[in-house]
């Protein structure tokens, strides 16, 4: 049996997950993008109750590699824009200090 | 009509049946109070696992002993290896202390935290049995004498550091016992067979070992008496693998888990053994650590993510729902590098302000939340990011911070309603920590402390490092600063006066987000080597400890509320991309409860 459920399912706020949601079983958030809009993607422990909560958040299964290019996407997202962000006559260093060191990629698990 | 009293001749209370303290009383039967419901009830030990804190590094195959609320797990399978690490468990989380001087995994373990023993164990692959012995006095290992004989894979282990035994184990399967008086081994009577992946609980002299493998999978036990071996009860469901509480006594042995990623719990009470609760998480190889049968941890383990996982268990008239992190309401605008009320808000009474929408605009946004909601109030006057906040939604402060890519000396006030300029900060700042009250606030960062009494700002006494991207906590004569850039793991200690060294972060980290009290501080996600960070820590005063991990990993989030009833919002997942959500973080809680006794 897979230990983890792809998924994606938009936050909603309060109540998305509770506390008993957490216990009952592995979540984990990554932000993403399908290429028009930002997305949540979620990993999710392999249970009943998990797999009940990605269809209870009205949440769409992907397999492993959707879930993690849709991560890349959003990744790629903000590598670009930290790239472009740039000021006359400023360092690399002074930008590191302005917006923050370049965004890395994120491997879900 | 017959009553009780007239059936039984006896007076029965009406009681609450959620009453709590001392009133609880087990096997009392009474009336619960709410009497439209005319039940007689009583309080009944009830056994439960329970969701506890997960390990630094966890893994299968450990050594365990100790208590609940004081445990330690040496040696483990690493990284496809043997390894030295161990960890201390503090009842609400786990810090790595002095490892093994031999890496090892598949060992056994007897004693106390600050008075332990291991010995035995596999420090291949490939397969190699060790006699290596080693005392642990609740910092650091010490060599000892061996083992008469070297073996691993589920040694039955009794006793304390001055009165262990050794019994059974592999390769080639082993009934063999040795005696440990402190300094050296001594061969006694043997198991009455060979014996292997088995469990264990007592001591020298009243010990028992149980289930494991004799020529198959077995649920029989062994009684020692400190000479001879005696057959003793069998368990409900033969298993290998499996922990217990080891130090645990004769009459109070817990079976716990096994192969194959058994759930079911059983209690030996020197007679039988009967079933009791299950984990959560089906388990094998893993750890446990306990004094008796009303409280003991399962920890590590194989398969998947059950490697890190602690799961605690409380037999008792309590029952104890175990902390989590849970979605709170959405934000009305992502945001980073914000700046919220810190200890002296709420979980339901949060307020945050400032910030950055990604990548770079700055925000003078300010939002409230009640515990379900966040609502945008009025405006910063002077929208900023990376600035030090203090206070809560009826009085705060904010000061220094980035505004259009300069250092700001600004400072404003919140009145609950809107914002008034304050005095101005002793010099330009950003990336600064606020801490405290509206009228006694600290302002911490880049080396420099400074005051605010409500009217005006004083120049205090440095902070011992020029530190950015840390978190913090408390009031102004017992604050605490915590991590920062360079992946730090120190903390800092704040009396009013001065900064003094605190206990290190089990994992340092920087752009952490904090709240709560100095002696009871919440360090939430941040960043670890340029990642977003999901795990979250607790200090005692003294110690950090790991607690459950927020849902969104996160960095240059802000939190407000205390250790127990806390709240994190906003932040960077991965860097650029504004977080909308946020996160409540309930601690444990214990909840007497009655059960309903049935005449019919």
């Amino acid at each position: 049996m897979a230990i983890f459920i792809y998924g994606t399912a938009t936050n909603t706020g309060k109540g998305f997950f509770t506390h008993e949601d957490r216990r009952n079983f592995f979540l984990r958030g990554y932000s993403g993008h399908d290429g028009s809009n930002p997305i949540d993607v979620w990993v999710i422990g392999a249970n009943e109750k998990g797999a009940l909560w990605l269809a209870d958040a009205s949440g769409t299964e992907k397999t492993k590699a959707e879930a993690q290019a849709l991560v890349k996407a959003a990744d790629d997202l903000a590598r670009t824009a930290w790239d472009d962000d740039d000021v006359d006559d400023e360092s690399a260093d002074e930008k590191v200090a302005r917006i923050g060191s370049k965004p890395g990629f994120i491997t879900i698990p | 009509m017959s009553t009780y009293e007239t059936l039984k001749g006896l007076k029965v209370k009406f009681l609450d049946s959620e009453t709590s303290g001392d009133r609880i009383q087990e096997g009392e039967i009474f009336y619960d109070s709410d009497r439209t419901a005319f039940k007689i009830k009583s309080h009944l030990k009830v056994g439960a696992w329970s969701a506890g804190s997960s390990m630094v590094a966890g893994s299968p195959s450990m050594a365990g002993f100790g208590t609940a609320t004081a445990a330690v797990g040496a040696g483990r399978y690493l990284s496809s290896t043997a390894a030295a690490n161990t960890e201390e468990y503090n009842g609400a989380g786990w810090v790595s202390t002095g490892d093994l001087n031999t890496a090892r995994f598949s060992c056994a373990g007897a004693g106390s935290q600050t008075a332990g023993l291991v010995f035995g164990g596999d420090t291949g692959p490939p397969f190699s049995a060790t006699a290596d012995t080693e005392e642990y006095n609740g910092t650091s290992w010490a060599e000892q004498n061996n083992l008469g004989t070297a073996r691993a894979r589920g040694l039955g282990a009794l006793g304390t550091q001055t009165a262990a035994v050794c019994a059974g184990g592999d390769s080639p399967q082993k009934a063999e016992v040795e005696e440990y008086n402190g300094t050296s081994w001594t061969e006694v009577n043997n198991l009455p067979a060979t014996r292997n992946n088995m469990s264990s609980a007592g001591s020298l002299t009243a010990g028992i070992v149980f289930a494991g493998t004799l020529t198959g999978v077995t649920g029989t036990s062994v009684e020692y008496d400190g000479t001879n071996w005696t057959a003793g009860g069998t368990a409900n469901q033969a298993r290998a693998n499996a922990a217990s509480n080891h130090t645990g006594t004769q009459t109070s042995a817990l079976l716990i888990g096994g192969e194959n990623h058994i759930n079911k719990t059983e209690l030996y009470d020197g007679t039988s053994w009967s079933v009791q609760g299950t984990l959560a998480t089906g388990a094998r190889y893993q750890g446990g650590a306990g004094a008796d049968a009303n409280s003991c941890i399962s920890f590590g383990g194989a398969g998947g993510s059950s490697a890190g996982a602690t799961e605690e268990w409380n037999l008792s008239l309590l029952t104890t729902t175990a902390a989590a992190w849970a979605a709170g309401g959405n934000m009305n605008k992502a945001k980073k590098q914000t700046a919220a009320g810190g200890s002296a808000a709420a979980q339901t009474a949060a307020i945050v302000a400032g910030g950055a929408f990604p990548p770079t605009t700055l925000l003078g946004q300010t939002e409230t939340y009640d515990g379900t909601t966040w609502t945008e109030v009025a405006d910063l006057n002077t929208a900023r990011k990376d600035h030090g906040m203090a206070g809560s939604t009826t009085a705060a402060i904010v000061a220094n911070g980035q505004i259009a890519d300069a250092a700001t000396v600004n400072s404003e006030e919140w009145n609950g309603t809107s914002w008034a300029e304050g005095n101005n900060v002793p010099s330009a700042l950003e990336n600064v920590e606020g801490f405290g009250v509206q009228t006694a606030a600290v302002l911490a960062g880049r080396g420099k402390t400074r005051h605010y009494d409500g009217t005006s700002w004083s120049e205090e006494e440095n902070m011992p490092a020029s530190l950015t991207g840390f978190g913090q906590a408390g009031t102004l004569t017992a604050g605490l600063a915590f991590g920062g850039s360079g992946n730090l793991s120190t903390t800092y200690e704040y009396d009013g006066t001065d900064w003094a060294a605190g206990g290190a972060l089990v994992t340092g980290r920087r752009l952490v987000g904090g709240t709560g009290t100095q002696t009871a501080a919440l360090a939430i996600a941040g960043e670890v080597s340029d990642t977003q960070h999901a795990g979250c820590e607790g200090y005692d005063g003294t110690a950090w400890s790991t607690r459950p991990s927020v849902a969104t990993g996160r960095s240059q989030s802000e939190g407000c509320g205390s250790q127990t009833a806390a709240i994190t919002a906003g932040g960077n997942s991965p860097p650029g991309v504004g977080i909308v959500g946020s996160e409540e973080f309930t601690g444990d809680v214990s909840v007497a409860t009655a059960k309903t006794i049935d005449f019919d």
